[in-house]
């Protein structure tokens, strides 16, 4: 039954085969397999372009024998305790860096194709290193690496300023 | 960007069929060709409010709740991006990524900011304020007391508004407050302490001290209202200003010693939330029902005659005249008051008692752990200066205020044992009895004390050999002095110095006697024997030299002891 492969159906149309088990990573898939019952029909994921679904897939592929992180949506995703930003599994750091220098463009297209397919861990890492590139950063620098327009009037800039000014010397 | 939204949930609605029906891409159709058309229009079309509707509406799917849910309550207009390119990163996850932001409790001991990272997200622009600020302002981590101060006055802003603002409050920032965390701007390790601090001359080790009080403490202490006040400190009140406030923490250090303390804060905000609950049916506040309570409770003891009766027989004949107490309440407002009251009165002081011992229960642990890293501190200037393992001495005092007495003589460090006097163990560990008893006193009236401006009495070198440890500890005048900044004791009560008086005198016939020559000699200029008896009478009646000035001496004096 885990040994069957499923078809998923890239944006561009092109199908990739993958195995029922490592399809499953994402919950998406995994509760559309589930109500769907055996079916041979190609499984279209307009969303992602073909060449994010490799690279997600080759996530899933690396991974495939972790544990399922407990499907909790908890109200305590809140506690900062079980968050660290720091602690990325080096195959992962290696993962999500990517191979060409158009990084940032990938890297956000794996972390809405993650959020879209559901895939928990793989969401969290990419949050993570986007985290990472933010820390240390002005809001001026965040701007440009994101290319974000400044949407604020000088007048809201300085109310913000102030009102959080504990903050800053916090 | 509605349709793009729109063409989102129509793709996930058509991923999520087996067998997409016709109408669903037809509706996918219209939607890319829309987009497409006002691609072509330009970025800096006229936004109308119905498109500002429908981006709110489609980006808030019941998952996301973080970002809809506040923006209703955030007083800052999102209006679309204005570029033709959708922004990179959905708004949704923006959450997702700040959390990963949010300082951990590991994190404490990070020189930087800690939510500087967060703030200057919530700078960048409008979707990203919207995401970042619940976040930045779910779990304060308040280091210093001017960011406690600033942060507590922006809660307690009555019209929402900045001073020297005419707008009002972006936020309704107290609605985001769910858990405050005091903290200190330096995590102490004092294991570390010891081992590096030995190094650094006394300035920089003062320097750290500073440090290690968490904002909340040295907020409590410094406060100029603790006498008029008697019971709690308002800035507890004033934190109450948030409705889903739910913990109150200290983050001083990583080792768990806080652990106690951040019960005692626990138990602290519910007493104080029972007693704010109780102020609520009686106008003027906590003030004024503590001020009712005081009076009937100085009225049920019999010291006062109960004065509602009183003036029950006088209402008719006189015209209305001012109460003749101190106390502003009108004689009717007692009357009024009295049902209630009487219910009420029991458990109220239930809480007033409560809260006020926790409070003191908390400055006395905290100060306690910072004389503990204060003496740790001192003790490393000792090692620098004579050689002693202080590392050695930390688990050694431990044992020997265990053991208690002199049959710890046996005890030698391992790796300096000729260095190592178990006497001047001893009589450390008396020291630090001694230090914690007169310390551990919570601080009823006053705030910190002005520094003494005359310079401490000389110590003349040939009186005090400078090689022994005490001596050295004893007579470094900024020792207690310092100690006394951070400490003030605010005239021992009878208690406490019967408390101490032992622990004085078996130090005093502990220290080895310099010698014949010196015995009578003394700091106070007094003779030995009978002048510690005289202050020790003192002691016992509670009463210290008049003044900060005068008080400083007098414990130093009495710690310093002329015949040592």
């Amino acid at each position: 039954m885990s040994d069957t492969l499923v078809t998923l159906t890239s944006q561009e149309g092109k199908p990739e085969q993958v195995p029922r088990r490592i399809a499953e990573r994402s919950t998406l898939l995994k509760n559309m397999l589930e109500d769907v019952g055996e079916s041979n029909q190609p499984i279209p994921l307009p969303n992602v372009s073909h060449k994010i679904l490799k690279r997600v897939l080759e996530y899933c592929i690396h991974h495939k024998d972790d544990p399922q992180p407990p499907s909790d949506d908890d109200k305590d995703s809140f506690d900062s305790s079980r968050k660290r930003s720091d602690d990325i599994d080096e195959w992962d750091q290696k993962f999500i860096k990517g191979k060409e220098e158009e990084h940032n463009e990938e890297l956000f297209q794996i972390i809405l194709a993650a959020n879209y397919l559901d895939i928990k861990p793989l969401l969290d890492l990419g949050c993570k290193t986007v985290a990472n590139m933010i820390k240390g950063k002005s809001p001026e620098q965040i701007r440009e690496m994101f290319n974000i327009e400044n949407d604020f009037t000088p007048e809201e800039e300085d109310q913000i300023r102030r009102e959080n000014e504990w903050a800053a010397d916090a | 960007m509605a349709k793009a939204t729109l063409f989102r949930v129509l793709i996930i609605v058509a991923a999520n069929q087996p067998s997409p029906d016709e109408e669903l891409w037809q509706a996918i159709c219209i939607c890319v060709q829309s987009m497409l058309a006002a691609k072509h229009k330009g970025g800096t079309q006229c936004r109308t409010i119905e498109e500002k509707v429908n981006f709110v509406d489609a980006t808030a799917p019941p998952s996301s709740d973080h970002l809809s849910h506040n923006h209703s309550r955030c007083q800052l207009d999102v209006k679309l991006p204005t570029s033709a390119q959708p922004p990179i990163l959905p708004p949704e996850l923006l959450p997702l990524i700040f959390q990963n932001l949010v300082p951990t409790r590991s994190s404490a001991g990070t020189t930087r900011a800690p939510l500087t990272d967060l703030l200057n997200c919530a700078k960048v622009n409008r979707q990203w304020h919207l995401a970042a600020i619940p976040l930045l302002y779910a779990c304060p981590r308040l280091l210093t007391t001017a960011s406690l101060a600033k942060f507590v006055d922006l809660l307690e802003r009555e019209p929402k508004r900045c001073a020297g603002c005419s707008v009002d409050q972006l936020w309704d920032y107290t609605e985001l407050v769910k858990r405050v965390q005091f903290g200190a701007e330096v995590e102490v390790d004092t294991a570390q302490l010891a081992q590096n601090e030995a190094r650094l001359d006394g300035r920089g080790q003062r320097a750290i001290l500073g440090y290690c009080q968490s904002s909340l403490f040295r907020t409590l202490l410094a406060s100029p209202n603790t006498a008029e006040q008697p019971f709690f400190d308002p800035i507890f009140l004033r934190l109450l200003a948030c409705p889903n406030i739910a913990k109150l923490e200290e983050v001083v250090s990583t080792d768990g010693s806080q652990q106690a303390t951040n019960g005692v804060l626990h138990l602290l905000l519910g007493a104080i939330r029972r007693v704010k609950a109780l102020s609520a049916f009686i106008d003027g506040g906590h003030i004024a029902l503590f001020n009712i309570v005081k009076y009937l409770l100085d009225a049920f003891h019999g010291e006062e005659r109960p004065i509602w009766k009183e003036h029950r027989a006088d209402a008719p004949h006189n015209a209305p005249q001012p109460p003749t107490s101190p106390l502003i309440i009108p004689p009717q407002t007692i009357r009024k008051a009295r049902p209630f009251i009487h219910t009420h009165c029991k458990s109220f002081l239930n809480n007033l008692s409560t809260s006020t011992f926790l409070e003191a229960q908390y400055l006395a642990m905290a100060a306690g752990r910072v004389l503990d890293t204060y003496t740790g501190i001192h003790f490393s200037v000792l090692q620098a200066s004579m050689g002693i393992d202080v590392l050695v001495l930390g688990p050694l005092l431990r044992i020997a205020s265990r053991n208690e007495t002199s049959s710890n003589t046996n005890i030698s460090p391992p790796s300096s044992p000729h260095r190592y006097d178990p006497h001047s163990l001893h009589q450390a560990t008396l020291i630090l009895t001694i230090l914690r008893l007169i310390f551990h006193k919570p601080f009823s009236s006053s705030p910190y004390p002005t520094p003494p401006t005359t310079p401490p009495p000389p110590f003349s070198s040939d009186l005090y050999p400078l090689t022994h440890p005490l001596t050295r500890l004893l007579t470094n005048p900024t020792f207690l002095r310092d100690a006394l900044m951070n400490f003030p004791p605010s005239g021992l009560n009878p208690e406490t110095a019967e408390l101490l008086m032992p622990h004085l005198h078996e130090l005093q016939e502990t220290l080895p006697s310099p010698g014949g020559r010196n015995g009578g000699v003394g700091v106070g200029g007094g003779g030995g024997g009978g002048r510690v008896s005289s202050r020790s009478r003192k002691l016992r009646r509670g009463v210290w030299g008049g003044g900060t000035d005068g008080r400083l001496t007098a414990v130093r004096r009495s710690l310093s002891f002329s015949d040592l």
